[in-house]
């Protein structure tokens, strides 16, 4: 008798577990998601295609694309060549880059772009200097550039260090004494062994990239149909009421994070059936 | 020829390799023994220029190789975990040291070939085109074996070939290790901390412990002429006699007088031998002897007499 008792309350715990985990997921990520999308489309899929057509909105989102597409690759090349520094050799000051790589996680974003202002705004340390020769950073594409990739620049490498420590040495060895150079080494051994790690960093890099909003909207200056990203133009537009045309800008990055989601549950899955295996 | 002359290594100034040196003859199986922690692996590694020591050389046919990376010096290693290339078939992880070749790289055909031949060699034609993680432990440890032969090395390093496999798989392929070393004219080093297999394999096994070379020798002068204690103690079995006598359990007899006095604690078989266990009255240092299997056992509790046949002197 006790012991039906005791396995039915269990069970009755384990659900009102469960409601309560579904309720809060359904509160915080469900509701606002189908806000977005059913603000998005009000005014039917004609308002809709207006809104994302909209020349600035239009000049937003390819200034947001070409933004992840230099930063994105670069935080790759960076993220993989600090992994292979770190986890490959010994070298003096190994624990200082591992935490200098995690900076930007544990400083406010707006802070970070501050710092960019600092350094080459009008009246920063090198403004003067850019300005003697015509060059923007601050309120300008590069600035933005400069603070994404400084925002973003963990994601990669985070993915990798530990995975290349846990992997160790012994294959790149074992390349090198079968007569592989250093970069047939990497392209043949290394890089398999950490594609699906890498592919897993990327995105959630290029997920940030897209969405950052902190520090870009500290550097950018707001700037119509040229300083906006996406995210900047959706708080525009949402400041002047244009909560239809915001909605829609807005429902193509939550698209991105529903695209960047699914990706990372396959890469899991993945990763899980085939970890060490063929894959 | 291998010659290492008065090789040193330190770690963060801690000595691991202290004044090493040894010769190996084209053709010879050589064994580096030690407990855990001797540097075994280290002295693979700097042979192999996987590692770089701080003083010393390694000559290669009297040439001076210190200067040269792994990747110049053609030697196959076979790691103790393996290596394989996990992504890769097994006969892509045996075809790559061809594959890989910048100077007369062969013909894809000839690569899938000579990969076929190699793993055939090893007796696993048919697996090919497996993946590592489809093959047995022992499986594994052959496609290293047979990924490492491929670029014909001048010299095959093996570290603790055996380590991860178990007990019977071990003694198979230990023989079959030999037959191939021997068969292919091979001069091969590899490193364990088992004596037997030490012994057993061995045309000439280096001791080592705490960095230093503790004597090379055939397994016959290892076993039967230990010089100094630790060789003694790690190879083969020992008891301590007063005086600094070292004895092996199958040199100690049964007298009526004289010798020193046993009390038997325990009495089993051992293969073909009696193996007494016992404590010396003298002393209180444990004993071990090997009696002929023919002759009558002792009784536990009972007092025996026992003198060396054989024994070595370390001095009191
Ligand atoms: N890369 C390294 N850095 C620091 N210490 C090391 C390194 N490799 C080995 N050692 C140390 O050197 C000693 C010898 O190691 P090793 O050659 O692996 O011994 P063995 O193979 O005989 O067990 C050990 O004390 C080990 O901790
Ligand atoms: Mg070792």
């Amino acid at each position: 008798m006790s012991i039906h008792r005791s396995t039915t309350e269990r069970r009755a715990t384990r659900i009102l577990l469960i409601l309560v985990a579904l309720a809060f997921l359904a509160f915080f990520l469900l509701l606002p998601l189908i806000a977005v999308f059913g603000e998005a489309l009000k005014q039917g899929i004609g308002g809709f295609a207006n809104a994302v057509t909209d020349p600035d909105a239009q000049s937003a989102i390819r200034l947001t694309l070409m933004v992840a597409a230099i930063s994105v690759p670069l935080n790759m090349v960076f993220g993989v060549a600090a992994s292979w520094a770190i986890s490959k050799y010994d070298f003096k000051g190994k624990s200082l880059l591992v935490t200098l790589i995690d900076l930007p996680f544990s400083v406010s974003p707006v802070v970070s772009g501050l710092i960019f202002v600092l350094l080459f705004g009008a009246q920063g340390y090198l403004g003067p200097w850019l300005a003697d020769h015509g060059i923007r950073v601050i309120f300008a594409v590069p600035g933005i550039l400069l603070a994404t990739i400084f925002i973003t620049f963990p994601f990669v490498a985070r993915e990798l260090i530990p995975l290349m420590q846990e992997q160790g040495r012994a294959d790149e060895e074992a390349a090198l004494s079968l007569g592989a150079s250093g970069w047939q080494t990497f392209w043949r051994v290394t890089l398999p062994n950490i594609r699906w790690g890498l592919l897993y960093g990327v995105l959630l890099c290029n997920a940030r990239a897209m969405g950052e909003f902190g520090a870009v909207s500290v550097v950018s200056g707001h700037i119509r149909g040229e300083t906006n990203t996406m995210p900047l133009h959706v708080e525009i537009l949402y400041n002047e009421y244009n909560f239809v045309g915001a909605f829609a800008v807005a429902s193509l990055l939550a698209l991105l994070a529903l695209v960047t989601l699914v990706a990372k549950s396959v890469l899991e899955w993945r990763f899980d059936l085939h970890s060490g295996a063929k894959h | 020829m291998i010659r290492v002359n008065n090789l040193t290594k330190r770690f963060d100034d801690v000595s691991v390799l202290r004044d090493i040196s040894l010769s190996v003859e084209p053709g010879e199986f050589i064994a580096l023994l030690g407990p855990s922690g001797s540097g075994k692996t280290t002295l693979l590694r700097i042979i192999a220029g996987l590692e770089f020591q701080d003083e010393g050389e390694v000559l290669v046919d009297g040439r001076d190789v210190s200067g040269l990376s792994v990747r110049d010096r053609q030697v196959g290693f076979v790691f103790q975990h393996y290596a394989l290339f996990r992504h890769m078939t097994v006969a892509q992880n045996v075809g790559f040291g061809l594959s890989v070749r910048k100077r007369n790289r062969p013909p894809k055909r000839e690569i899938e070939a000579r990969a076929q031949e190699l793993l055939r060699l090893v007796q696993l034609d048919g697996l090919g085109k497996r993946y590592p993680s489809q093959l047995s432990g022992g499986q594994r440890q052959r496609v290293a074996l047979a990924r490492a032969l491929a670029i014909e090395p001048k010299l095959l390093l093996l570290d603790e070939p055996f380590g991860a496999l178990d007990a019977k798989v071990r003694k198979d392929l230990r023989r079959w290790l030999r037959d191939l070393h021997r068969q292919m004219g091979l001069t091969s080093i590899f490193v364990t901390h088992d004596q037997e297999e030490a012994l057993e394999l061995a045309d000439r096994v280096v001791v080592m412990d705490h960095g230093v070379i503790e004597q090379i020798g055939t397994p016959e002068e290892i076993y039967m002429e230990p010089a100094t204690p630790f060789v003694s103690h790690f190879v083969g079995e020992t008891n301590h006699l007063p005086d600094g006598l070292h004895v092996r359990p199958h040199d100690l007899r049964i007298v009526e007088e004289g010798g020193e006095a046993v009390l038997v604690d325990n009495v089993f078989r051992k293969g073909g031998v009696w193996r007494v266990e016992g404590v010396l009255s003298g002393t209180g240092e444990i004993v071990e002897i090997d009696l002929d299997a023919g002759s009558p056992a002792p009784q536990p509790g009972a007092t025996i007499r026992v003198q060396p046949l054989r024994s070595k002197s370390f001095g009191g």
